[in-house]
């Protein structure tokens, strides 16, 4: 079963490649449009130092979102969670912050916001914070009424209430709210920098796709997003082991 | 049964209507000695748990006066409560559930430690320490949460159909553990339940109610004596005893009925 679960994936992941590879040499498409899995490995080597500066770029971007939106999103639940009044005041504007299309708000974002560096991260953040915001809430109303009940008898003080029963009651839905903004904030960076459309030294994978795309540089617009999907796929398994990690002792309550 | 010390805790013409309108209990008045074990037996709906949440302070009457030692109490160590559920945080080991009472009060882990594995010692979970609640049984689950309640050495223990999701064995033998435990520390017991026999074999006293609005409908002494054991659940007076509460329980149940 666990051998099922690793070689059966990665076979056909070598075999998509391998019928790439064949295809591509066998119909002779050209490069520019299509490159062969080689000749986008070929790119990646050669523009190794623009690509990697890029993708560090982009990483910082990513993970400085994700960070802020982790606190954001936690601040927000736990004002929400203390006062009815204000989650019902303010949660119709974070779902509207939710549902706007990220690609039609970076454009005006763009347009108040002066540095850019600021902006791509206001718009990977908007992405980003929502699934960490609802999940969270999710998780402080899950609590157990007798145990805050029980928590009341003792004369547990507020921050005992907070520290010993709410956060530990809350940790798997927000964990599993991070799950899904880590992928996000980086849609989010990438997304924003498209729009963005920023030349020069300090910018990101984006902009590199972009370049690569108006020159016809076709194997190098894959090899970028070859670093892309490598940096999602990372993402989603850092936070996979973080959540194994951490909740190792929930996970025998199942 | 004759007390002379006064009661510890009193209710007196207590009513509680909820927020929704709901008039859960009216005129209720009852006395619980110190080291008293009563039990409140009655049909699903009839204001048990709220007399409980009444003495534990954990919600205040509309009308009427309450004394219980939970009212002014700073250290919280005064009144234990345990549910028809564990309600076991689930995310800790059975030692440091039992630790939570403990915890709460400023206790270090290493300065309770010698009264927890006491407590857990007599619970009879000496191997369990280390487990996680979801690795127990039902009755394991329910023996952390007596555990719990025990550790602070309370005054008042109340308990919410503790036993009611268990099966009947588990039941029994919990039932002639809690009336050791009752007898080692000596404190008032109030017991909930709707289950006859399980009233009479543990109780002192039996208060049976009627609902909507809840109200004593019978009170039946069962003057037998400690420790009590199988023995006494197939004597005939105890058979008696089961006889005169299922019809009282009859009774406050039909007479419900009759009322819109």
């Amino acid at each position: 079963m666990k051998c099922e679960q690793i070689w059966l994936p990665t076979m056909v992941c070598v075999g998509c490649l391998l019928g790439w590879e064949l295809l591509v040499r066998w119909a002779q498409i050209p490069a520019y449009t299509l490159p062969a899995p080689t000749a986008v490995i070929e790119s990646l080597v050669l523009n190794w130092n623009s690509l990697a500066a890029s993708w560090w770029f982009t990483v910082k971007i990513t993970f400085s979102a994700l960070g802020l939106a982790c606190a954001g999103g936690v601040l927000i639940a736990a004002v929400f969670a203390l006062s009815p009044q204000i989650e019902r005041a303010f949660f119709p504007l974070a779902v509207v912050l939710q549902v706007t299309p990220i690609v039609a708000v970076a454009p005006l974002i763009l347009i108040y916001v002066e540095s850019t560096m600021t902006a791509l991260l206001l718009c990977a953040w908007i992405v980003a914070f929502f699934p960490i915001l609802s999940n969270t809430i999710i998780g402080l109303r899950s609590i157990d009424a007798n145990l805050v009940d029980l928590f009341r008898l003792y004369r547990a003080t507020p921050w005992q209430r907070l520290t010993l029963l709410r956060a530990p009651c809350a940790l798997p839905y927000f964990l599993a709210g991070v799950k899904i903004s880590g992928g996000l904030s980086l849609i989010g960076a990438v997304t924003a920098e498209m729009v963005a459309g920023a030349a020069g030294r300090d910018t990101g994978l984006a902009s590199r796709i972009l370049e690569a795309s108006f020159r016809t540089e076709t194997p190098k617009m894959f090899a970028a997003l070859v670093l892309l999907v490598a940096t999602g796929i990372l993402i989603f398994f850092i936070f996979n082991l973080l959540s194994t990690l951490l909740l190792t002792r929930y996970a025998q309550s199942d | 049964m004759v007390t002379v010390a006064p009661p510890l805790i009193v209710l007196d013409a207590v009513e509680k209507r909820f927020d929704t309108g709901l008039l859960a209990l009216e005129r209720f008045s009852l006395k619980v000695a110190a080291n008293e074990f009563v039990t409140l037996l009655g049909p699903s709906g009839c204001g048990k748990s709220t007399v409980l949440k009444l003495v534990a302070n954990l919600v205040l009457p509309t009308a009427g006066t309450v004394l219980s030692p939970a009212q002014n109490d700073q250290t919280g160590r005064s009144t234990a409560f345990v549910f028809q559920e564990p309600t076991l945080l689930p995310w800790a080991t059975v030692f440091d559930n039992v630790w939570l009472p403990l915890r709460l009060q400023g206790q270090s882990r290493d300065a309770a430690r010698s009264l927890i594995n006491s407590v857990l010692a007599r619970v009879g979970l000496t191997n369990f320490h280390q487990s996680y609640p979801a690795q127990l049984s039902g009755g394991m689950k329910m023996r952390v949460s007596i555990a719990r309640a025990l550790v602070s050495q309370p005054q008042v223990l109340l308990m919410d159909e503790p036993f009611a999701a268990l099966d009947d064995i588990t039941r029994q033998r919990l039932n002639v553990d809690l009336l050791t435990w009752w007898h080692d520390q000596s404190m008032a017991t109030m017991f909930v339940t709707h289950n006859v026999a399980e009233a009479v074999f543990l109780s002192q006293r039996v208060l049976v109610m009627g609902a909507r609005p809840g109200k004593i409908f019978a009170e039946v002494h069962v003057d037998h004596a400690y420790p009590r054991d199988a023995r006494f659940r197939e004597s005939t007076q105890f058979a008696t005893h089961c006889k005169t509460l299922s019809a009282a329980l009859d009774a406050a149940s039909s007479s419900e009925g009759m009322q819109p």
